[in-house]
C-alpha cells in the first residue's frame, strides 16, 4: 500500500470530521412539482424526554426556486442563509421546535440540497426524530425524510409529489466506541505508514 | 386437503389462535355463517392470502354441495355474505334419498394445489357421468381442459361413462402432480346386488382430461368399493397410495377386495394386507374402507380399521399380505365397540396427535364414545387411555388443533344427542365440541352451551375444519357454520413491535410515529392486527383509533386495527402509522397492547 501524503492528510481530516458529527447530505430534486407555493419543514421532535440532542442545518441550496418567509417554532434559530439550528427541547407554548421555510416552483429544473449535522443521543423510550418534509400549500406533505436518532438510528424516504429525495452520504456514527476506535487506529496506521514511507525515501537517497 | 395432509392426521398442529384456556374463557362462540344451497358433504378448504381481482387479498373458504355447487368465501369478514365467486357444475344427479343428500353431486372432499392455483373437485351430474373439474383459486375459471370425464371399461367389455348412484366419497389425493379420485358403487350389472365396483383414477394435474393409470378393485369379482367414509386417499412422501377397501373378491392376484391396498403412483399394487377373514368381511359387509387409512407421521406405520371396530397397525413398507397365523398384523386391537360381525353402518373417524416420544390416536365410532391410545413409538396401548362421557349416534367427525406439541383440543361434531328420531333418516342437530384430549370427558366447550351457538344439522362423515383460529363446520341446514374467537386476543410474543420517533403534521396539528410490527418466530402469525394504547394522558387522544377495545381486555382503551397484510410469515413486517392529538411529544406516553385474530375489539 502507498499513500501519498496528501491523500493520508484528507482521509484524516475526514476522518475528523467525522468524529465530531454525524451528517447527512441531502438533494431533493423538485423538478416534478408543479408551479405554486411549498414549503420545507425542518423540524427536531423529542421522543425521549430528555433534551440531549441538537440539528445544523447548512449549505442550503434552493436551485431555480423563489424564497418566501421562514417561520421558526420553539428552539429553531437562524435560516437558510447561514444555517438553522434547532434542538429537540419542547419550549411551551409551541408544540416542537422545527422551522418552516416556504418557497415558490416554477417549470424547469429545481432542487434543493442542504446538509443535516446532528448528534444522536438516546435515553431510551422513544426516539428523538429529525424530519425534513416538502408541503404542499396546504401544509400537507408531499415527501419527506425522517431519521431516527435511536439505537441504531433508523433513515427512512418518502419521495412524492413530484418531487425526489435523495441522500447524497451517510457517514458512520462517531457515537459507537468501535467506530472512534478505528478512526484512530487508521489515522495512526496512517501516520506510520506515511512516516515509514517518509523514512524509506530519505533511506534510500 | 381431507384431513389437513396427505397423510391423514386430522390435525392441524399450526393453530396459535384456539388454545385450551381461550375456547374455555367465554370469548369464544359462532361467529357468523355461509349460506349455501344444499348440503356439504365435502369439508371445506381454506386458502390463504389470495389474489382476487378488485378485492385484494384475502382469505378464502371453498365450500362444495351436493348440489354441485362450488363457492369461494371471504373466510374472515363476517359481514362479507355473498361468495367472492360461486359456480354450478352441472345439474345434480336426483337422487332422493334422505339418509343421503337430496342430491347426489359432489360427495367428496376436494382438494388444492397452492402451487397452481387450482381448485379440483369431482361431480356426478344428472346424465350420471361422473367429471373432474379444475378450477382457478382466485376466479373459478376452469383450467386445464377442465372438466374431465371418467370411463369405466369392465373385462367384460362394457364400458360405463354413465354411472347412476356411483358414489365418490374419499377425498381427492394430489400428489406427484397427479390427482387422484377412487369409487364405489360403480354398478355394470344392475341385476346382480353385488355388483358394486371398487374404482381408483389418476388423471394429470395439468390436464384433467388426461387418465394416467387406473385400477379396478376386483376385476374379475365384485364389490371392493373404496369410500372410506369420506377420509381421504393417504400417501406417502415417495407418492405411493394407502387405501382401504370395502368388502369384496380376494384372490390376491389381481381382486383385492376387503384389504389395505399400497399402491404405487402408478396405481401398481405395491403390497397389500388382507385379513384372513375378508370371506366373512365380504359376505357380511364389514368393510375395512369404512374408514380412511392413516400415516403415522415420523414411522414406518399405517393405520387401518373398519366397520369391526378392530383397528391394524401395518408396516407401510410391507403391509405383510394375506394374513395367517405366522403372519399377524404389526398390531390389531379392539378400538371401538364396532359391530362385531353382524351386518352393520359403522364408519371409523381418526385422528392422530403427535408427540415427543410418540401420540395420540382418538377414534369415534357410531353410537359410541371417543376413546383415545397412546402410542410409544412402535405399538398403541390398547388400553383407552380416556373415553368421553358422551356418545353420538351417527360416527362423530374428529379433528385436532394445536401449535405444534402445544396444548391441544379434540374437536368433535356430534349429532344432537337428545333427540331421539332416527339418526339414519331424519335429519339430526349436529353440536360442536372441544375435548379435552387427556381427559375426553372434559369438554372445554360445547355448542349447546348457549342458545343460537348450534351449527346446524348434522351431516355423516364430516368434521370441523380448524384454521387460522377458526372452526368451519359443514352442515346438511345449506350452511357452513364458523366458530372462533369473539374477541380479539393478545398477539404472540414473536409479534414484535419497534416504535419510530415522531414527526409532526403541519395539515392536521397531529403528531405522527409509525409502529412496525414485525414476526421473529418461525411460524406465520394471523391477522388482522390491532394496537391498543394504555396508560395515554390526559388531554392526548389516538386521533385515528378505529375503535376502543370492548370485548378485548382490559376494555376502552383506544385502537387502531392495521389495515395492512392478513398474514406475517416469519420476518416479514407491517407498518402502521398512529395520529396522535397531543400538546407536544412530552405528552405522548402510552404502553402498547399488540392484539390479532377474529372477533374484533
Amino acid at each position: 500500500m502507498k499513500l501519498d501524503r496528501p491523500i493520508s492528510l484528507a482521509i484524516c481530516l475526514w476522518w475528523g470530521i467525522a468524529l465530531q458529527a454525524a451528517s447527512i447530505g441531502v438533494i431533493l430534486d423538485t423538478s416534478g412539482l408543479p408551479p405554486g407555493s411549498f414549503s420545507l419543514d425542518m423540524q427536531l421532535l423529542d421522543g425521549d424526554g430528555v433534551v440531549n440532542n441538537s440539528v445544523t442545518l447548512q449549505n442550503f441550496a434552493f436551485s431555480g426556486l423563489t424564497l418566501n418567509a421562514l417561520s421558526r417554532s420553539g428552539n429553531a434559530t437562524g435560516s437558510p442563509a447561514t444555517f438553522i439550528a434547532i434542538s429537540d427541547g419542547n419550549p411551551a407554548p409551541d408544540p416542537f421546535s422545527g422551522a418552516l421555510q416556504g418557497f415558490t416552483a416554477s417549470a424547469g429544473p429545481t432542487s434543493i440540497q442542504l446538509v443535516i449535522i446532528y448528534s444522536e443521543n438516546f435515553a431510551g423510550g422513544f426516539p428523538d426524530t429529525i424530519s425534513i418534509s416538502l408541503l404542499d400549500g396546504s401544509l400537507t406533505a408531499l415527501a419527506w425524510l425522517t431519521l431516527d436518532l435511536g439505537t441504531p438510528s433508523v433513515l427512512t424516504k418518502q419521495s412524492g409529489g413530484g418531487a425526489v429525495i435523495n441522500t447524497s452520504f451517510d457517514v458512520p456514527e462517531p457515537g459507537l466506541p468501535w467506530t472512534v476506535a478505528l478512526g484512530t487506529m487508521l489515522v495512526a496506521k496512517l501516520r506510520s505508514m506515511t512516516r515509514d514511507q517518509a523514512n524509506a525515501r530519505a533511506n534510500s537517497r | 386437503m381431507a384431513q389437513y395432509d396427505n397423510s391423514r392426521t386430522g390435525a392441524n398442529a399450526r393453530e396459535s389462535q384456539l388454545t385450551p384456556g381461550r375456547v374455555s374463557s367465554g370469548q369464544f362462540g359462532l361467529l357468523f355463517s355461509r349460506a349455501v344451497d344444499g348440503y356439504v358433504y365435502g369439508l371445506p378448504l381454506y386458502a390463504p392470502n389470495l389474489e382476487i381481482p378488485g378485492r385484494g387479498k384475502r382469505n378464502v373458504l371453498f365450500v362444495v354441495t351436493t348440489t354441485n355447487r362450488v363457492y369461494a368465501f371471504d373466510a374472515d369478514r363476517p359481514d362479507e355474505i355473498a361468495p367472492l365467486w360461486s359456480l354450478q357444475l352441472g345439474t345434480p344427479y336426483p337422487l332422493n334419498d334422505l339418509w343421503r343428500a337430496p342430491t347426489m353431486g359432489i360427495q367428496s372432499t376436494p382438494v388444492i394445489d397452492l402451487v397452481s392455483q387450482t381448485f379440483y373437485c369431482v361431480a356426478l351430474i344428472q346424465s350420471g357421468q361422473l367429471q373432474i373439474f379444475a378450477l382457478d383459486l382466485a376466479t373459478g375459471a376452469s383450467k386445464f381442459n377442465s372438466p374431465g370425464s371418467f370411463r369405466f371399461p369392465f373385462a367384460s367389455g362394457t364400458v360405463l361413462t354413465s354411472v347412476p348412484g356411483a358414489i365418490q366419497r374419499p377425498g381427492l389425493l394430489l400428489s406427484g402432480g397427479r390427482i387422484y379420485v377412487a369409487f364405489a358403487n360403480i354398478v355394470e350389472d344392475p341385476q346382480n346386488g353385488l355388483s358394486q365396483e371398487g374404482w381408483i383414477f389418476s388423471r394429470s394435474a395439468t390436464d384433467v382430461t388426461q387418465e394416467l393409470n387406473r385400477l379396478q378393485v376386483t376385476p374379475t369379482g365384485l364389490k371392493g368399493g373404496i369410500w372410506q367414509a369420506g377420509r381421504g386417499l393417504a400417501a406417502d412422501g415417495a407418492g405411493n397410495l394407502f387405501v382401504a377397501t370395502g368388502g369384496g373378491f380376494f384372490d390376491g392376484l389381481s381382486n383385492f377386495g376387503s384389504t389395505y391396498l399400497k399402491l404405487s403412483p402408478n396405481l401398481a399394487v405395491a403390497s397389500f394386507f388382507t385379513p384372513s377373514d375378508f370371506d366373512t368381511l365380504f359376505h357380511s359387509n364389514l368393510d375395512p374402507s369404512a374408514t380412511g387409512m392413516l400415516l403415522l407421521p415420523g414411522t414406518n406405520l399405517a393405520l387401518g380399521g373398519g366397520k369391526t371396530g378392530l383397528l391394524v397397525l401395518l408396516n407401510q413398507a410391507s403391509l405383510g399380505g394375506l394374513e395367517t397365523s405366522a403372519s399377524p398384523p404389526f398390531q390389531r386391537w379392539d378400538a371401538t365397540n364396532g359391530c362385531g360381525y353382524t351386518d352393520c353402518g359403522q364408519t371409523l373417524s381418526l385422528a392422530y396427535l403427535a408427540g415427543p416420544g410418540g401420540g395420540r390416536l382418538f377414534v369415534a365410532d357410531r353410537g359410541d364414545g371417543i376413546r383415545s391410545y397412546t402410542f410409544d413409538g412402535s405399538q398403541f396401548n390398547p388400553m383407552a387411555a380416556s373415553v368421553s362421557t358422551m356418545t353420538s349416534p351417527l360416527t362423530a367427525g374428529l379433528s385436532i388443533s394445536s401449535q405444534g406439541s402445544g396444548a391441544a383440543i379434540v374437536w368433535a361434531l356430534t349429532q344432537n344427542l337428545q333427540t331421539g328420531s332416527d339418526p339414519n333418516f331424519q335429519p339430526q342437530p349436529g353440536v360442536l365440541r372441544a375435548l379435552n384430549p387427556d381427559n375426553l370427558a372434559q369438554q372445554y366447550w360445547n355448542s349447546d352451551l348457549l342458545a343460537g351457538q348450534a351449527p346446524g344439522d348434522f351431516v355423516k362423515f364430516t368434521s370441523p375444519v380448524v384454521v387460522n383460529g377458526r372452526v368451519y363446520v359443514p352442515t346438511s341446514s345449506s350452511r357452513v357454520a364458523v366458530y372462533g374467537m369473539t374477541c380479539a386476543q393478545p398477539a404472540p410474543t414473536d409479534l414484535r413491535v419497534q416504535y419510530s420517533g415522531f414527526r409532526f403534521d403541519r395539515a392536521t396539528n397531529r403528531f405522527l410515529q409509525n409502529l412496525t410490527l414485525s414476526n421473529a418466530g418461525a411460524e406465520a402469525i394471523t391477522g388482522p392486527f390491532y394496537v391498543a394504547l394504555a396508560n395515554l394522558p390526559a388531554g392526548t387522544e389516538l386521533a385515528n383509533r378505529s375503535s376502543a377495545t370492548n370485548c378485548a381486555l382490559p376494555a376502552s382503551r383506544p385502537a387502531l386495527r392495521l389495515e395492512g397484510p392478513l398474514w406475517l410469515l416469519p420476518g416479514q413486517s407491517t407498518t402502521a402509522t398512529l395520529q396522535f392529538a397531543a400538546a407536544s411529544t412530552a405528552q405522548i406516553r402510552y404502553t402498547a397492547q399488540l392484539l390479532n385474530g377474529s372477533g374484533g375489539l
